[in-house]
Parts: structure tokens; sequence; C-alpha cells
């Protein structure tokens, strides 16, 4: 009787371990859809654990656009660097290039002609 | 994923325009200093008094080869230029060969020059026949200027059709995109009149010579040449103002 109670108990184990561990797969191949509401990967024990680091970066990855829209970029969340800061940049960089070449083009205190 | 990818991709664009752009400063040309300036023959100009051959030949060298290391820095900045066109930097850097070539040439003569009254003469044609400092130095320099303020046009054109796509967008979402537009026919409008004013001058700069120079030809074209890429430098300026109140004017 012992033994039997000890058989269901291990069989109703790894149906639970098996049935976390398909969940967890879920989870990571699709970060998280059809996932319940409510729940959440850092409450979730076993394999679900592993997606954690996976989930944790896309939030790390979101504040990157933010910095940026506040800069001047495309606003709207998951926006990234707005190509036309860069553009503007290199256009003042000309634009100092403009002014050293006018600075140099006096001869000044290097002449002596 | 997708997002940190555009992310990702978006960063190495902007990292490689800033290469690019420090390529570009790098290229811009500065008055020479350290070995090239004028305060390098110093000693050998005070050694004048009481002047000899000997001391006239060595102040002689000295400022030649002052201007072989003015000249070889040029030809290295207009090498570095990612501004200056194919056409004008073959063409200075012809002049600057033919520069030190005839240096050169006045090198072996002061050397080998055994009268005094001669050897002044010679030391006087280092600065006359070759005018390194007033005529090749800001040859140099103002084309290196009017090529980048021409080849912004190119640059401000992406912008321009950056900010056309964005206004047409707001305009279709309902916005009033009258600012906006008003700011991006301004930053043409400055961007034609930079260009206007730098284009020509590249043809005019190019061919003139120590001889003009002497006659007092060269110098007022130098003046004008300077004065126009200024005015085509805060053309340009104004330009990036109203590309930014565009952008701005749409958020």
């Amino acid at each position: 009787m012992n033994r039997q109670v000890s058989s269901i108990t291990r069989l109703a184990a790894t149906a639970l371990l098996l049935g976390i561990a398909a969940v967890g797969c879920t989870g990571q191949a699709g970060a998280g859809a059809g996932r319940p509401a409510g729940s959440t990967p850092t409450t979730r024990p076993g394999p679900a654990v592993r997606t954690v680091p996976t989930l944790a970066a896309t939030p790390i990855d979101s504040t990157a656009p933010s910095a940026t829209t506040a800069s001047g970029g495309t606003a709207g969340p998951g926006a990234t660097a707005d190509p036309l800061d860069g553009q503007l940049s290199n256009l003042e960089d000309l634009l100092n290039g403009v002014n050293s070449s006018l600075s140099g083009s006096n001869a000044g205190p290097s002449g002596g002609e | 994923m997708k997002s940190r990818i555009v992310t990702l991709l978006a960063s190495l664009a902007i990292g490689s325009s800033l290469v690019f752009v420090s390529a570009g400063s790098t290229a811009a040309t500065s008055p020479p200093a350290g070995p090239s300036g004028k305060g390098v023959c110093a000693t050998e100009a005070a050694a004048l008094k009481p002047a000899s051959i000997d001391t006239l030949r060595a102040f002689g060298d000295c400022e030649i080869n002052r201007r072989f290391t003015t000249l070889s820095d040029l030809s290295s900045r207009i090498t570095a230029s990612k501004a200056m066109t194919p056409s004008d930097a073959s063409a200075l850097q012809s002049e600057i060969s033919s520069t030190r070539s005839g240096l050169s040439g006045l090198k072996a003569t002061v050397d080998a020059e055994t009268s005094m009254p001669v050897l002044k003469l010679d030391i006087v044609r280092i600065a006359t026949d070759y005018r390194v400092y007033l005529l090749l130095l800001p040859q140099v320099n103002l084309v290196n200027a009017a090529d980048a303020v021409t080849f912004a046009q190119a640059k401000f054109a992406t912008i321009n059709t950056n900010l056309t796509a964005r206004i047409a967008a707001a305009a279709a979402a309902g916005k009033d995109t009258t600012a906006a537009q008003a700011d991006l026919g301004a930053m043409n409008a400055s961007v034609a009149a930079a260009v206007g004013l730098a284009s020509p001058l590249p043809a005019q700069l190019l061919p003139l010579t120590p001889a003009q120079y002497n006659g007092g030809t060269a110098g007022p074209i130098l003046s004008t040449a300077r004065a126009a890429l200024g005015r085509a430098r805060d053309d340009l300026k104004s330009a990036i103002a109203d590309a930014k109140a565009c952008r701005d004017a749409l958020k």
C-alpha cells in the first residue's frame, strides 16, 4: 500500500515537473506569449527561472530608446535613435571644419613672407 | 529582439557617421604650427648680424626647410580631406609638388652661391617666387572650405528628404505643419545661398600664382573668397538651426 502511494507520488511529481518544464519551454520560445494573466517569470519555479535573464533584457533595452527620445529622437515606446540627430551632428562637424579652414587661410604668425 | 536589432543597427550607423565625421574634421586644415612656424628660423635670423655667406646660407636653408615642412603638412591634409573634390585635390597637390621642386632647386643654388649680394637675392626669392604662406596655404584652406560647403549640400538633401516625409506624415495625421514647412523652406534657402557663395571659389582660387600675388591681384581674390566663405558658413549654421526647428515643430 505504502509502495503504491509512493509510486503515485513519484508519478505525480514527475508529471508536475514535466508540466512545469513544458510551461517553461513555451515561455522561452514565445517570450511570454500566452502566459496566464497575473503570472510573472520571477514567481515561476524550476526551469522557468532560466527565462528571467532573457525577459529581463527587454525592459533594459526599452530604456535606451527612451533616453534617446529625451535628446530629440522619435517619440514612442520602442523607438530607436533618430538618424536625423546623427546627420545634423555630422553637419555641425563639417561646419567646424569650414571654420578651421577659414582660420587656417590666414597665414598669420606662421607666415613671415 | 527586433527592436534590439534595430537599435544596434542605428548605433552602428551613427558610429560609422562619427568615424566619417572625425576623419572630415581631421581633414580640416589649420595654420601650420611647430617646426613650420615663423619662429623656427629665429636663431638663424639673429645670426645674420653681422651677415656672412655662411649665416645667410644657414638662414636660407632654414627658411626653405620650414616651407618643406609646411608643404608636407598641406599635402597630408589634402590627402586626408573627405570634402575636397578629387580634381581640386589633384590641382593643389600638383602645385605643392612644383613648389617643392622649385624650392629644392633654389636650395641647391643657395648652397652653392659664393657671392653675398646674389645670395641675398636668392633668399628673397624663397618668399617671392613661391609664396607658400601668403598664397599656397590660403589656397589649400579656402578651396577645402569651399568644397566642404558644397559637400554639405548632399547631406542637407538627405535631411530634406527625411523632414519632408515627416511633414507629410504629420499632415496626414491632421497636424498643423505650417511652421515646420517654413523651417524646411528656410533651411533649403540657406543651403542654396551657401552653395551659391562657395561653389565658384575653387575656380577662382586655384589659378592664382605667386606673380599675381606679388602684382597685387591675388590678394583681393583671397580676401573676397574668405569673406564669401564666412557668409556661407553662417548660412550653413542657419540651415542646421532651421532643420532642428523643423524637427522640433513636428514633435
